[in-house]
Formats: C-alpha cells, sequence, structure tokens
C-alpha cells in the first residue's frame, strides 16, 4: 500500500505495516476479536470463571459462575466475596487469596463453602492465580471454580459406608478371606483367628495356599476350585480336622469379587463355624433305622452308637441275641458301615454243616486231601481276604475248629486241609450266636480263651418284647417291604392289629414280626389288614390276654359290690375294708358302672 | 418337612439308593452316565434332592441319578477323596468325569451335565 513501511512489532514478533494509525486499528481489531473469542470461549467452559480486584469484587465472571452461585451476571459484578459466604468462610478464603497475593504462587484445588443466592450452601473447588498488568503489577485474582458438592457428599457416604462395612467386617463371627485373582489375600477379619487359628495379620498380603493354617486345608480346594473354574460354591460342609479342634465343621461358602466389566478379580472366601448346630442336630435326630436295622427305642439308639464306632476298626465283634433278633442285619451293618465296605464279604453258617465239611469250606483244602476231594478249593476265608467274614452261629462248632479258628484270629493265618503251607490273611471276624456262651464254657463245651478271643467286643440284640416301641416303625417297614413285593397297596394295620401285636410275646422276634405281616398280606384283599388276617396263635394269645383282664375286671366290680352290700353302702366303710383309699372306691364306682338298686318303699 | 427319602424310596422310577452291595452294578458297570448325589441327612437335603429331581426329569432316560445311602456317605467320600457335602459326581463309563461341590441350583447342574455330556461326545 502506499507510504506503508513494515515495522516489526517487537512484542509479537509480527509484522506490520508502517502505516501507524493503520496498524493500531488492526492491532485493536486483533486483540478486539482474540477478546470475543476468549470470552466466548470462557461462557463454553462447564467451569466457573470469575475475576476479582484486589478488595474482592467481582471484576468480571462467566455464566457457569453464575449458575454456581445462583447470581445473574448484573448482581454478580462489583459483588464483594464476602456477601456469599458466612463470615468464618470468609476469613479463610481472605487467608487463601492473600498468601497467593504474597507469594505469587497459584492455589490449587481450595475447597469452601459458598451461600447461593437461594440459601442453599454449596461446596466450591477454587484454583487462584494472580491476575497482572501489562507493567506487572499485581491488580487482583482470577479464579477457576467448580462445584464439588455432589462430589464431596458422594465420598462422605460411601467413607461412611465403608467405615460401616469395615466394622460389621470386624465384628461377624463368621471368618471372611477376600483373595485377589492370584490367591493373595487381600483382607481377612477377626474370626479368622477363632475359626481358623490363624491372626489376619498373618496371612494379609501373603498366597493364601502358602500360609501355615493347621488343618486339612480343604478351604483351599475349594477355593482353587471356585478361582480356577469361575464358579460360586454354596454352603459346602467340611470337617475342618483341626489340630486343636479336630471335631470343627465348618460351611464355606466361596464367591466372586467381579470387575465393573465383570471379569473376576478375586473370590470372598467365608467360613462359619456349624460344629455346635451340627452336634445339637444329630442329637436332636432321634435315629430310626441304621442301615437296615429299624428301631428308636433307647436300646437301639445304643446299639447304633456302638456299631458307628466299630465299624472302622478292625476288631472282633462278638453279636448275641435270641434268634431272629437280627443278628445277620448287624453282622452286615458292621461289615458296610467301614472301610472294607467294598471288599468281599462271606457268611458261613457253622451250624448248617457237620464238623468234617465246615473245616473244609472255612480253610479249603487240596486235591485228595479227603474222599471226595477231586480238586483244589481255596475257602471262605481265602475268599472273604480284605474283607469280612460272619461266622453265624457260632455256638455250635466243635472245640478243633474252635482251635482252629482261635489260631486265625491270633496268628491271622491258617492251613488249607492236606496242606501244610500257611496262609496269611487280613479279615476282618464277626461273629454270631443265640447261645449262652458262657453256660457252654462252664459245661466244656467252649473253649475259654477262644471265648474271649472272639469277644473282644459284644454286641447284644434285645428281644422284640424288651422293646415293644419299636413294634409299630417295624410294623410299617414291613408293610412297605411287602406292597413292594406283592405289588398291592395296604396301608397298615387296624388297632386291634396293632395291639394284638404290641401285647404278644414274640418269641421269634423281628423274624417271626415279619413273617407275621407277610401272612396278613397274603390274606388281606383290602386296604388294612385286619385281625383275621394275622397268624392264629397271635390272635388267640391276644384274645386270652384280654379275657384274664375281663376276668380281672369282673372280680375287682363284684368284689366291690359284695363289700358295698355288706357295708350297708357306706363308702367310707368299705374302702376300709378293701384297703383301698376312697377316691379310688368312688373311680371303681364310676369304672365299672355300681349302682345301688333302688331301695323298696 | 416332607419325608423326600421315603417318598423317592416309593417310587422305583425316581433316584436310584445306592450302597456298596449295588455301586459295582448301578455306577461302575452302568452304560449310561451316572449322575451321583453324596450328601448328609440334614436340613438341606431335600433342597438338594429337589435339584436333582429337576435335573433328572429334563434327562429322562439319557441320564440315571443315584443317592449315597446315608450311612455309606463316609466310605465313599474316603473312596473318591470328597472333603465336603454336599458333592454331585457324574460318572461314566465308570469313571469320574466331573464334580460340583455345595448347594446348586438346578441351571447349575444342568449346566454341569451338559458340559460332561458334550466332552464325552467329543472324545467319542
Amino acid at each position: 500500500m502506499q507510504g506503508d513501511s513494515i515495522i516489526k512489532n517487537e512484542k509479537t514478533s509480527g509484522y506490520m505495516l508502517g502505516d501507524k494509525t493503520e496498524n493500531i486499528k488492526k492491532r485493536t481489531d486483533f486483540i478486539e476479536a482474540s477478546g470475543e473469542l476468549q470470552e466466548g470461549a470462557l461462557e463454553e467452559i462447564e467451569e466457573g470463571y470469575v475475576e476479582v480486584d484486589l478488595k474482592g469484587n467481582t471484576v468480571a465472571c462467566n455464566s457457569s459462575f453464575c449458575k454456581i452461585t445462583g447470581y445473574p451476571k448484573e448482581e454478580l459484578l462489583g459483588l464483594n466475596y464476602r456477601e456469599y459466604m458466612t463470615e468464618a468462610m470468609a476469613k479463610r478464603v481472605f487467608a487463601a487469596y492473600n498468601k497467593v497475593f504474597r507469594t505469587g504462587v497459584p492455589n490449587k484445588a481450595f475447597h469452601y463453602e459458598i451461600i447461593r443466592k437461594d440459601g442453599e450452601t454449596r461446596i466450591i473447588e477454587n484454583s487462584i492465580s494472580l491476575l497482572k498488568d501489562h507493567e506487572g503489577h499485581r491488580i487482583g485474582f482470577r479464579s477457576v471454580v467448580r462445584d464439588i458438592t455432589e462430589r464431596i457428599r458422594t465420598e462422605e457416604e460411601l467413607e461412611k459406608h465403608r467405615r460401616s462395612l469395615q466394622a460389621i467386617f470386624r465384628s461377624v463371627k463368621d471368618a471372611i478371606i477376600t483373595v485377589n485373582d492370584r490367591m493373595v489375600v487381600i483382607e481377612a477379619n477377626e474370626a479368622t483367628n477363632s475359626i481358623c487359628g490363624i491372626p489376619p495379620e498373618n496371612i494379609t498380603g501373603r498366597i493364601f495356599t502358602e500360609c501355615s493354617f493347621r488343618c486339612d486345608k480343604i478351604c483351599h480346594e475349594v477355593l482353587k476350585n471356585s478361582l480356577e473354574k469361575k464358579v460360586d460354591i454354596n454352603e459346602y460342609k467340611i470337617k475342618c480336622r483341626h489340630r486343636d479342634r479336630p471335631e470343627q465343621k465348618v460351611v464355606v461358602t466361596s464367591s466372586p469379587l467381579l470387575a465393573e466389566d465383570g471379569n473376576w478379580m478375586g473370590t470372598v472366601l467365608l467360613i462359619r463355624d456349624i460344629t455346635r448346630l451340627s452336634n445339637l442336630e444329630r442329637e436332636l435326630s432321634e435315629r430310626h433305622q441304621f442301615r437296615n436295622i429299624i428301631g428308636k427305642s433307647k436300646k437301639m439308639q445304643d446299639i447304633y452308637a456302638l456299631l458307628e464306632d466299630l465299624a472302622n476298626l478292625d476288631t472282633t465283634v462278638l453279636i448275641t441275641g435270641e434268634t431272629g433278633t437280627g443278628k445277620s442285619l448287624v453282622a452286615k451293618a458292621l461289615h458296610y458301615g467301614g472301610t472294607r465296605a467294598f471288599k468281599p464279604v462271606v457268611t458261613v453258617n457253622c451250624s448248617a454243616l457237620p464238623e468234617s465239611l465246615l473245616e473244609s469250606e472255612l480253610f479249603g483244602h487240596v486235591r485228595g486231601a479227603f474222599t471226595g476231594a477231586i480238586k483244589d478249593s481255596q475257602g471262605r476265608f481265602y475268599a472273604a481276604n480284605g474283607g469280612t467274614i460272619i461266622l453265624d452261629e457260632i455256638g455250635d462248632i466243635s472245640p478243633t475248629i474252635q482251635l482252629k479258628l482261635l489260631r486265625v484270629l491270633q496268628e491271622r493265618e491258617f492251613e488249607r486241609l492236606g496242606e501244610s503251607l500257611p496262609i496269611k490273611i487280613d479279615v476282618r471276624v464277626i461273629a454270631t450266636t443265640n447261645r449262652d456262651l458262657k453256660e457252654k464254657m462252664r459245661r466244656g463245651e467252649f473253649r475259654e480263651d477262644f471265648y474271649y478271643r472272639l469277644k473282644v467286643m459284644e454286641v447284644r440284640l434285645p428281644p422284640l418284647r424288651e422293646r415293644r416301641e419299636d413294634i409299630p416303625l417295624l410294623v410299617n417297614h414291613f408293610c412297605g417291604v411287602f406292597n413292594r413285593k406283592f405289588k398291592k397297596n395296604i396301608e397298615g394295620v387296624s388297632e386291634e392289629v396293632l395291639s394284638a401285636f404290641m401285647n404278644y410275646d414274640w418269641p421269634g422276634n423281628v423274624r417271626e414280626l415279619e413273617h407275621s405281616i407277610e401272612h396278613a398280606f397274603i390274606l388281606c384283599h383290602g386296604p388294612v389288614i385286619g385281625i383275621d388276617h394275622i397268624p392264629l396263635e397271635i390272635k388267640e394269645y391276644s384274645f386270652s390276654k384280654k379275657s384274664s383282664q375281663r376276668r380281672k375286671t369282673i372280680q375287682g366290680a363284684e368284689e366291690i359290690l359284695t363289700v358295698l352290700e355288706k357295708t350297708d353302702w357306706n363308702k367310707a366303710k368299705t374302702a376300709r375294708l378293701l384297703g383301698i383309699d376312697r377316691s379310688t372306691l368312688y373311680r371303681k364306682i364310676r369304672k365299672y358302672g355300681i349302682s345301688r338298686p333302688p331301695q323298696e318303699m | 418337612m416332607r419325608d423326600m427319602e421315603g417318598i423317592l424310596r416309593k417310587d422305583p422310577a425316581s433316584i436310584l439308593f445306592v450302597g456298596p452291595q449295588n455301586f459295582e452294578k448301578e455306577v461302575i458297570q452302568e452304560s449310561r452316565p451316572v449322575l451321583l448325589l453324596c450328601t448328609q441327612r440334614d436340613s438341606d437335603f431335600n433342597k438338594q434332592i429337589e435339584v436333582m429331581e429337576t435335573v433328572h426329569s429334563a434327562f429322562s432316560e439319557k441320564l440315571k441319578a443315584c443317592l449315597l445311602e446315608q450311612d455309606f456317605v463316609e466310605v465313599f467320600m474316603e473312596m473318591y477323596d470328597i472333603k465336603g457335602t454336599p458333592t454331585f459326581v457324574m460318572f461314566t463309563g465308570g469313571r469320574e468325569k466331573g464334580r460340583l461341590l455345595g448347594q446348586i441350583a438346578p441351571e447349575t447342574l444342568r449346566n454341569f451335565v451338559l458340559r460332561v455330556l458334550s466332552a464325552e461326545q467329543r472324545d467319542e
């Protein structure tokens, strides 16, 4: 342009045309444009922006600041900061601004409370810096302000929640152990000490499976299982086998710790001690059955307890009791309840075979050992190796076989007939008998040494008449058995039948009861077994017992009537003569329906 | 409380009771997959039986469901190194193919059975 010269602008390092007026105008235009741009940008931001002079009066601000304070711009401009806070707060703000003024160092993230125009208190975060003019003089302050009320409240809530959870975590009686995905313990509560016997500080930060717990560490397996397969494990009951508390039982639950994106980042293990509960449940539940042995009477409960103790041992057991009391059942229960359950169980009826055959049956023979021994035989003891041999009716065996059996019990070896090579065996011996072995011993029919070798533990089964309260249970059981066998739908027995069963003596015990019900099932074509369906001897026994009771009743009434007539119906005298008190006499009079005949006028 | 055990024993088509006498025949020699529940008769027993029945009925003839007799639970646990109850064990061809620990929902058990059966089909 004519008359223009290019002048370097020292401040901006740019160039401008030499015409000063033009340049000034352009510069002014530029500055104005920049200012408008800057103002536009400030209006767009969410943060509040405010400039105050050295007295704290608002010189400029953006719309966001107006929104934060609740004041319109025209009211804010010229308004002192003290107008929208408490006096105490104003002092704090003054101190903060003063420090910035003196040091020149901006104060970032200074928090304080303001009171909006509508009276609501808000918490704001203020970043304060000095405003200087072009000569570097301090002319005021510039602040970038955020309303952080919600954030602070959320943080406080979270902190409150965290403290509350911590309190629960500390005080809950279940052990809670949190591990990350590498099985490192993040946190454990105090109950870990009482249940697991290890203080939480001893495991926090360590790999769970490497911590020295004094138990079988079954929880470790549960945790590993849960982490590896990414599954919950709920209410898993285990026996800890803790060294200090060997009976401790716990319930373990393993739940995932999930990240926001749903990724598995660890596990929470909860361990609850249920030892006491489990023991109470056990005590409270009256055992009605142990394997196939039925009975809830005290005598049977005692036997169940004994069988549980004996099941897992290899001790020789002698089972005694009348015929039909369930000796074989008990012997089988002992076998199947122990670690030999999946090994052979062999039963030998010692009374069914003559002595010569019994010996061969028990111990085996080699070919040619006796006439008829055309091939080798291993024998029952060999067949039972690793398992159990049940010697039924042990009281009927000869002294010779008693001696051989004694050797088996003592030496755990035997020889086959016709062979001198001893064979070692591992067999548990259970013997049964309905004989009185002590009596046989006294008569010299049973060896004393063998008796005491057999009778390491004795299980004595009571006759059915000594546990009559089990009869209804047994009746129910057999009805179920025969309903399935005969494909019938008999509901049970009548009251009359039950009464007959309860009164009967049962010389054949449970076996006799079983056969009686089977008999009734064949005859009964209705839903209920009646008195005509049961065996005659039980019916007759019941009838004769009732008759005898009825006769006693009749005698009682006749006697009272005779004495009453003698005393002219004087109750006191009658009672004295009968040797009973008056209330008993009145009761019997009512019971037998005794009444004075009407007197003639 | 329902006597689930009594109900099951009366219904031959339902879950089969298994003990040492019939374990070999009913589980090891069984040609179908077998789902076996090892559990104590406690307060949670009925719930787990119902779960098992639900899943069993979904698979009907393709899956055999067995429940260990109460008195054989401890022996079985020792044999198969089972540390707690309830534990569901899947057998195919007489061998254990997987187990689930703790109380579970029907869906979880169903998915477990499907996984084991699918794995078996793939191996074949």
